[in-house]
């Protein structure tokens, strides 16, 4: 008989888009205890039944949409929801995670996660109410705009129905593509609206009536009392409640991060508008996601120049260098534009920016013109041709449809030397940070599983110099710092938690031990499972499921030469201040972090030793079976 | 010689101003900005309630987009002091009566 798990919904739900079958299991002991939930048990369900060598787009490639035990509680910023696929950008293993209220409406209808598989031979949408689980026809949504798609569908359900939908940029394939919620939260990296979009899959809409058991009930609501605490006495949190992400703009790019001109990093004309008191004047609204005292989402209001009379979510940080400083615009009106055509599109706002970026250095190199640019000028700072070429993107149109494919792809249709200005790593657009100026975070960048990633890896030490300061410009010890904060990230995202929440009480506590400490008590008392009341066990969690990512990719070839960033990082110096003269020391950087991580240095690959020490002895079997350990 | 003394968020609205030029001497560190430089463009005790929030952690400092976390760092002419709370948006400080 099986341990009675609490916190859990206690269901995993796959749906069969072939044969539109929907099943229904129960949500393992073992799973859990191992990987507690969320990214934990996308990683695990990924390596379980994901083949190597598959097409990302193919039927046999599937998603995964797991959550937390603590997600649908009253514990703070745990409710988001993450989506693990195979990358069509990347070719390799993915996370993506995104905010809103769907995570907890899906836990409250009774499932941990939703597997998604197969191709349905024409498009569907999912609506699940509780037990009830029915494929229906997506014709007359199909082509529509996220908006326009899910108010017909608020209409065709239940005007409280919480959902994931993808726009126009999915269905034609655009690799980087994303899924959007009704309140525009998005698991935005990676294309995974291109992975809904191949299984002819347009939204999966969900209402619940249930709430998650919980095993500790007094000690639960203990704990979350001394989070809400925790977070009212951060000095983050009237910052990001004031002005979510937004509130570091400026402040970033004097610290040497916040990118501009596709990396060039000379200095941004203009640059006093990112100042959050001039940012503040935009803002009519402020709104959060389930069960998060924080809410950091704002609504701006545009009243001025050609995009007047748009109120919209407004772009947060890394929306706002991608429109903005890494394009040369400093126009907030066009980036709050450019910003809303994502979501309605369905595109990843940091790979198009990075996308239009890399085809203005492209246009100022000379190596492409006006005839193949569909006659525009893409001239650095112009706003309007950033939003064009957004609409060109979504709708692959022109020019568009080359750019569709990321800069990776681009770069290597392009051809005439292109692929120096792809900022990329494994074919992931990088984002509002230079690798230069911050080592251990480029180092995430360089070495992530998913690419050139900000969230895998975010170095608070380095970048806030919080809760320990570190030399961003130093090489010393970045291997382990990296690896560190990597796994210190996969664990709370286990756990299900949003990274800029984790940072509220962090500072707030001043001590990661005490965060995790909190952690592992707030989970125990919401599941019962023994093990995860002991922070080094939590600890063990998050190194197994990032060692499990990466087995993911080794099994489909990848490798040392994977942990690559672009030259201009490792040969042409960063040209402004703080981080005047650096340069990546790429190759010394990757022999400390594989070192730290008990890796072989040569190839990258996690030794058998490291694999077993983590409970991943049947990883490493697999791996040696195919010669690949 | 000058310095260009900068507040953002929080910090820029309550002092009033977004940036000033800053008269220093020779050898000045930025303890001597605060409690002797400072003080004759702002009131006083807002200078020293910025010198006292910056050690309890909550006002950070830059100079040249380097983070400092001691006071006896000495000033250069065009040295570009940024003051911010942690995070710009703003933060609970009791800065000035």
């Amino acid at each position: 008989m099986s341990r009675r798990l609490y916190g859990y919904a206690g269901r995993i739900l796959r749906l069969d888009l072939t044969r539109r079958v929907a099943v229904k299991s129960e949500t393992g002991y073992d799973l859990a205890r191992d990987f507690i939930g969320a990214r934990g048990f996308g990683a695990k369900i990924l390596w379980d039944e994901v083949k190597p060598g598959i097409d990302p787009l193919c039927p046999e490639n599937k998603m995964v949409l797991s959550f937390s035990p603590l997600t649908g509680t009253s514990a703070q910023s745990f409710h988001r929801l993450f989506a693990m696929f195979k990358s069509p950008l990347t070719d390799g293993y993915f996370r993506s995670t995104g905010g809103g209220f769907f995570a907890a409406e899906v836990k409250f209808a009774g499932y941990d996660a939703i597997i998604i598989e197969g191709r349905a031979e024409k498009p569907v949408y999912v609506w699940i109410c509780d037990d009830d689980v029915e494929f229906r026809d997506a014709d007359h949504v199909w082509g529509a705009t996220v908006d326009g798609a899910a108010e017909i569908l608020r209409e065709e359900t239940d005007r409280n129905a919480r959902m994931l939908v993808i726009g126009p940029a999915g269905e034609r394939l655009v690799r980087i593509a994303c899924l959007v919620t009704e309140d525009y939260r998005t698991p935005g990296r990676g294309g995974g609206g291109a992975v809904w979009g191949s299984k002819n899959l347009k939204a999966i809409v969900v209402k619940g009536s249930g709430r998650p058991e919980l095993f500790d009930p007094d000690l639960f609501k203990e704990l979350v009392e001394e989070q809400v605490d925790v977070y009212r006495r951060s000095p983050l949190f009237d910052a990001f409640h004031r002005l979510g992400t937004n509130s570091v703009v400026y402040e970033f790019y004097t610290l040497g991060h916040n990118p501009t001109y596709n990396f060039k990093n000379v200095e941004l004309e203009n640059v006093e508008v990112w100042r959050p008191e001039v940012l503040e004047r935009y803002i009519v609204k402020h709104y959060g996601c389930f069960a998060c005292m924080i809410a950091c989402g704002k609504k701006w209001k545009l009243t001025m120049g050609p995009y007047a009379g748009l109120v919209w979510d407004f772009p947060e940080y890394e929306t706002h260098w991608s429109f903005g400083s890494t394009c040369g615009v400093t126009n907030l009106e066009a980036i709050a534009y450019a910003n809303m055509l994502c979501d309605r599109y369905g595109l990843d706002t940091i790979s198009a920016g990075a996308i239009v970026a890399f085809a203005m250095e492209l246009y100022e190199k000379g190596i492409i013109t006006e005839r193949e640019t569909d006659g525009l000028r893409l001239r650095w700072g112009d706003g309007d041709v950033v939003v064009e070429l957004v609409r060109k993107i979504a709708l692959r149109e022109g020019f568009g449809d080359i750019l569709a494919e990321g800069v990776a792809r681009a770069a290597e249709i392009i051809g005439r030397g292109a692929e120096r200005y792809a900022m990329h790593s494994k074919g992931l657009e990088l984002p509002a940070y230079d690798p230069r100026a911050a080592k251990a975070h480029g180092l995430s960048y360089a070495t992530s599983n998913i690419g050139g990633s900000h969230m895998i890896g975010w170095n608070k030490y380095e970048i806030l110099g919080r809760p320990e300061r570190v030399d961003p410009l130093s090489t010393e010890g970045k291997g382990l710092l990296a690896k560190i904060v990597q796994d210190q990230v996969a664990a709370y995202e286990a756990a299900g938690w949003c990274a800029f929440a984790e940072l509220v009480q962090t500072v707030g506590y001043g001590s990661v031990d005490r965060t995790m400490g909190w952690i592992g008590s707030i989970l125990y008392a919401a599941t019962g499972v023994e093990e995860f009341r002991n922070p080094g066990y939590l600890w063990i969690i998050g190194e197994r499921v990032y060692n499990i990512e990466r087995a993911f990719n080794v099994r489909d070839g990848f490798s040392r030469r994977d942990d690559w960033l672009p030259e201009r990082f490792l040969k042409t110096p960063f040209p402004r201040q703080p981080a005047r003269g650096q340069v990546f020391e790429l190759d010394r950087l990757l022999d400390d972090y594989y070192s730290a991580r008990g890796w072989d240095s040569r190839t990258g690959i996690p030794t058998r030793v490291r694999l077993e020490e983590l409970g991943l002895g049947y990883v490493a079997d697999e791996l040696e079976k195919i010669g690949r350990l | 010689m000058k310095v260009f003394v900068e507040f953002i968020g929080y910090l820029a609205r309550k002092i009033g101003r977004g940036w000033l030029w800053v008269e220093v001497c020779e050898g000045d560190d930025l303890r001597d900005l605060f409690l002797k430089r400072l003080s004759s463009w702002l009131e006083v005790d807002i200078a020293r309630s910025l010198l006292d929030a910056f050690i309890r952690g909550e006002v950070r400092i830059a100079v040249n987009g380097r983070i400092v976390w001691d006071l006896d760092l000495k000033l250069s002419d065009g040295d570009r002091i940024l003051l911010f709370p942690l995070a710009a948006g703003g933060c609970s400080l009791s800065i000035g009566s």
